[in-house]
Order: C-alpha cells, then sequence, then structure tokens
C-alpha cells in the first residue's frame, strides 16, 4: 500500500503542486522507493521542458534524488538511522 | 540453534533488493524508459493526457479557496467587496479613456498594437511549471505552429511557442532563466538584451548615465515594439561602468489564465 501510495504521488506531483513542493515529495517518496525520484523527474521534463532551458534539471534532480534515496533507504532498512 | 543462520532467511534478510523490491523498481525504470521515448517522439502526448488531472486540480483549488471564504470575517468582506467596487468603477473610468485615446492612435497609425490571433486557455503555469513554462489547450489542431509568438492580456509579449502536439502547445517564455531576448527601454527605446531571471522577471545592463530611470517602460520585440513591464532597481556600482537593471513584468504569470498565439 505505502509503495502504491509512493507510486502515485511520484506521478501526480509534477502536475498538482509548485515545483518546490513537487522536489520534495520526489525526494520523500525516494526514500520509499529509490527509483521514483528518476520517475518524478522524468515526467515533470517530459511536460515542462523547453528548448530555451537547455538542461533537463528536473531529470538530473530526480537522479540525484533517487541516489540519495536509495542511501537513506537502505541506511534505515539497516537501522543505522532508526530512532 | 546456530549463532549464525546460514539459511533462506539470512540470505533474504541481508539482500542489498529484494525481488518484490527488484521487479518494482524494473518497473519503473520502464516507465522511466516509455517517458523518455516519448519526450522525444512525441513530446505533446503526456501534457494531452494530463491536461483533465490540471483542470480537476485548478477546480478543487477554487473550490477550495471558495470553501475558505464561507468563513471569512463578513464585515471585512463586506468592506473589502466595497473597496473592490469602488475600484473598479475608477478602472473602468480610466479603461473607457484610454480605450478611447487607443482608438484615436489605431486610427493615426493604422495598426492596432493588441495582435489578433489563436485565443487559448492555460493548463499549467509557474510555479507547478518550472522553467517559466507555460501548457495551453490549443495546438495544430487550432492553428498553432512551431515559434509562433504569444501574448498575454493587453498584447503583452510573453514568449514563443516551442512545442505542439494536436491539442495542446508549450510555450517558453521569455523570462526563462537565462533566455536573452532584444528589446528597448525608455522613451528613446535604447536597446538593450533582456535576460530572464524566472516568474516574469528580468535584468539588464546598461552604461552607466545612459539616462534610464526607476518606472521606465521596458520594450520587445512583436509587431513593433510591445510594453513588456517596468524598471523596479537600479543596481549601481562604483567599480562598474554599467549599471544592473532590474525589470518586473506586467502580466503576473501566476494569475494568467488565458494567452493569445499569433498565426
Amino acid at each position: 500500500m505505502r509503495n502504491v501510495i509512493a507510486i502515485v504521488l511520484a506521478l501526480f506531483a509534477p502536475l498538482l503542486f509548485p515545483w518546490p513542493l513537487a522536489a520534495v515529495i520526489a525526494f520523500l517518496v525516494s526514500c520509499v522507493l529509490p527509483p521514483l525520484g528518476l520517475l518524478s523527474g522524468v515526467v515533470a521534463d517530459t511536460l515542462y521542458y523547453t528548448h530555451a532551458v537547455g538542461i533537463p534539471y528536473a531529470t538530473i534532480a530526480g537522479a540525484l534524488a533517487t541516489c540519495l534515496g536509495f542511501l537513506v533507504h537502505e541506511f534505515w532498512r539497516t537501522r543505522i538511522m532508526a530512532a | 540453534m546456530p549463532l549464525f543462520p546460514i539459511g533462506n532467511s539470512y540470505r533474504r534478510r541481508n539482500a542489498l533488493i529484494s525481488s518484490g523490491r527488484a521487479f518494482l523498481a524494473a518497473c519503473i525504470f520502464f516507465i522511466v524508459i516509455v517517458l523518455l521515448a516519448l519526450r522525444t517522439f512525441a513530446p505533446g502526448f503526456l501534457a494531452h493526457v494530463a491536461t483533465p488531472v490540471w483542470q480537476v486540480g485548478q477546480a478543487a483549488t477554487d473550490g477550495l479557496a471558495g470553501f475558505a471564504n464561507i468563513f471569512g470575517n463578513s464585515s471585512e468582506l463586506t468592506r473589502e467587496r466595497d473597496t473592490l467596487q469602488n475600484e473598479n468603477l475608477t478602472l473602468a473610468e480610466e479603461n473607457r479613456l484610454l480605450r478611447a485615446q487607443m482608438e484615436d492612435l489605431t486610427r493615426l497609425t493604422a495598426s492596432s498594437t493588441v495582435p489578433s490571433g489563436i485565443r487559448a486557455g492555460v493548463t499549467a503555469r509557474p510555479p507547478v511549471a518550472p522553467y517559466d513554462t507555460l501548457l495551453v489547450g490549443a495546438g495544430t489542431n487550432e492553428g498553432v505552429t512551431a515559434g509562433a509568438y504569444v501574448y498575454g492580456p493587453g498584447g503583452v509579449p510573453l514568449g514563443t511557442v516551442d512545442g505542439v502536439s494536436l491539442n495542446t502547445s508549450r510555450i517558453a517564455l521569455y523570462s526563462t532563466g537565462g533566455r536573452t531576448t532584444d528589446g528597448w527601454v525608455g522613451e528613446k527605446r535604447i536597446a538593450i538584451t533582456l535576460v530572464g531571471r524566472g516568474a516574469g522577471a528580468f535584468e539588464a545592463t546598461l552604461p552607466r548615465n545612459s539616462g534610464i530611470a526607476v518606472n521606465d517602460v521596458v520594450y520587445a520585440p512583436g509587431p513593433g515594439a510591445l510594453p513588456i513591464g517596468t524598471i523596479v532597481k537600479i543596481d549601481t556600482d562604483p567599480s562598474s561602468p554599467r549599471d544592473d537593471i532590474f525589470i518586473a513584468p506586467y502580466v503576473n504569470l501566476f494569475s494568467l489564465t488565458w494567452v493569445t498565439i499569433a498565426r
């Protein structure tokens, strides 16, 4: 269930929320399921990227969120970050 | 019981990624690849699919705003309504005068400053859309072409069409961060290069003592020179021969609902 909610959030956050909030959501969902950060970034760039920008920042940020999310996820799973 | 279990459970507990998660991750990467292919071969398809979601989101936002107003202070709302009514009357009067003046000028120059074209509703705008991008609900079916000029209310230049699909278009605004646009400033129409700063704002540099002041009008190319905003700040550095000027737009991108796309 948690994974389903994370996937829905990753897909719909770039459509419904201001981009700074969507970025925070992308990072949070990538802690649950790391590739979702990249997915969220690619969705944002597929919708909004224009040639005037030059660099697909959302995809790059999504890939970074995936890397960070993977680290956090593994730390959490191995109880390194547990309270 | 062994001190260090070496069975299946041991392996499963310490595996980097479980099989279920690996399958889910593979599915997500597959979707990512599909989206990248869509971006390359059919860039407008996802925007077309997402349009109903944007419309529902906009309707929900408007509905919530209306619902929140129910709990507002009634006397404050009445006062606000009276103020707005007065402002409305004043603006209507000013508008009437300006319209008369514009008609005179139009007759004089035999051309209108407000361009005609395709009227399109905005489906996504900043801050939901990053990069200062607008998505509008008009595409090739309505006659929109890539590279066409886009104007806001009153004919204020906004940007150009970057990508078109059947029913949607993606507009790259002049104010996209780092985008440069040639323009003019002041009554003498001094040529400047406007650099986008995002959210509709621009910056530019001008030689010291160029005679430019705060509140001077800045123009962008359209049919002729069209006003795009005003100078709000001039930064002067004694060690630099040039001044940095900051420009606020006439059009508020965050509340933009309609645009006009030139044919």
